[in-house]
């Protein structure tokens, strides 16, 4: 895991490095302000970034906006790091878009798996799983388009069956992985005799990507 | 249409505003008492503690109002805040500049407006208090006064916001390495230390941990 810190203080930086660094076994690279961070943010694409709150010039939140602004680096999570730790300024941070808030001071054993925590928290399987969507729905019109055409290419649509069942309960959707074992068992046996399906499988198919379709919404 | 304030005292104005930390919070009673006495003092269905940010306005208290913000071109904050004392406008629909703004063309109509400028004791108006009529109004040189006196209490506690946030960083921040540098020691992450050398640092950092405890407590309120 690569982890941005951007802190203008020196020391803080230091101490971060080490806890995430040598204690965390983390891949650790810095910036001493909003700017340069947005910059080596851009060029290491890290997986996540740590940003401190309070910073001379351009603060943190200026910080995620200027993130969130750049296409390069809108989609890395941003935790901050904060000093100022009242509850109403920690909601506010939420709100902007920050993946989680740390506080200062932290227990430097503790800090790297906290951010790992942060990170890998639900809000990244959130992320994950809409990427899923995504490809699934691709997916889908794919196996439509093979579903529609003279003639059947088996194997392929077997396979995004079977690409289906993989990765469907991983993602939080057991349904879909349930509806590509049952679209890849039908197509086996005539794989397997190397029969041409009929109607009725067609229809099966057809039900079973409509399914999956209503599933991932 | 006037431009947007620009130039040095601008962004230092802003900057003075993103130290009281205020903007994007929470409603505090703390702030709707003193918008709330606006409104009685001065006899208006609206006030707003409204707060001039780069593009908008944000409104930390809103009595009567709908929106939580509203964007700054046109509106009479950004003009209150250029001055040095309450701005009043006692009928809007005879302000040509001002009549298509959304607000005053549809609903809620807005006619009268005064504004008190936030003034900090360096000398930046950070947004006004402000008090809000739907009909055309004058304000005596008693509700006059009793305004700038609320808006200083305004300014006061955002002045209290932003010495409490440099207080907490100014704190934190060495504690911060301290506490960091200690707990690595001690952990053992950098290399084995003597038994007495250990035994110290561990003492070190067990109070630093307390002192980070104590702190916490005194500071998050």
């Amino acid at each position: 895991m690569k982890v941005l810190v951007i802190d203008d203080e020196d020391d803080a930086r230091y101490i971060a490095r080490v806890s995430l660094g040598r204690v965390g076994g983390m891949n650790v690279v810095e910036a001493a302000n909003g700017a340069d961070g947005v910059a080596r943010a851009a060029a290491e694409q890290p997986d996540c970034i740590l940003l401190d709150l309070m910073m001379p010039g351009m603060d943190g939140a200026a910080t995620l906006r200027a993130l969130q602004a750049n296409d390069a680096t809108a989609a890395i999570p941003v935790v901050f790091l904060t000093a100022n730790a009242i509850a109403s300024e920690v909601e506010m941070l939420r709100k902007l878009g920050a993946r989680g808030v740390l506080l200062k001071p932290f227990d430097p054993m503790a800090l790297a798996g906290d951010l790992r925590a942060v990170v890998n928290d639900d809000q990244l399987m959130a992320e994950l799983r809409a990427r899923f969507r995504e490809t699934t729905a691709s997916r889908l019109d794919d196996m439509q388009r093979l579903l529609d055409a003279e003639t059947l290419d088996l194997p392929a649509l077997a396979r995004h069956f079977h690409a289906l069942a993989g990765l469907g309960t991983t993602y939080g959707h057991p349904r879909v992985t349930r509806l590509g074992e049952e679209g890849e068992n039908a197509a086996k046996p005539l794989l397997r005799e190397g029969r041409a399906p009929s109607a009725d499988d067609l229809r099966a198919w057809r039900a079973l990507v409509a399914a999956v379709r209503a599933e991932i919404g | 249409m006037e431009l947007l304030a620009e130039g040095p005292h601008e962004a230092a104005r802003l900057d003075a505003l993103r130290r009281c930390h205020v903007v994007g919070t929470e409603p505090e009673e703390a702030f709707d008492a003193l918008a709330e006495l606006a409104a009685i003092v001065c006899d208006t269905p609206i006030a707003l503690v409204s707060l001039v940010d780069e593009t908008r306005l944000w409104f930390k208290s809103r009595i009567g109002f709908e929106h939580d913000s509203v964007p700054r071109e046109l509106s009479y904050c950004d003009r209150a805040i250029r001055g040095d004392d309450v701005f009043v406008v006692h009928d809007i629909s005879k302000d040509p500049e001002v009549a298509h703004h959304p607000l005053v063309a549809g609903p809620p109509h807005l006619r009268f407006y005064a504004g008190a400028p936030l003034r900090t004791s360096s000398g930046f108006n950070l947004g006004t208090l402000c008090v809000v009529d739907r009909i055309p109004r004058r304000l005596s040189e008693r509700q006059l006064q009793a305004l700038r006196t609320l808006a200083r209490h305004v300014v006061d506690e955002l002045e209290s916001r932003a010495d409490a946030a440099l207080l907490r960083h100014e704190l934190r921040t060495p504690l911060t390495s301290i506490r960091g540098a200690l707990g690595l020691l001690a952990s053992g992450a950098m290399g084995e230390l003597g038994p007495e050398a250990r035994n110290l640092v561990t003492i070190a950092e067990r109070n630093a941990v307390r002192l980070v405890g104590v702190i916490n407590g005194m500071l998050d309120k």
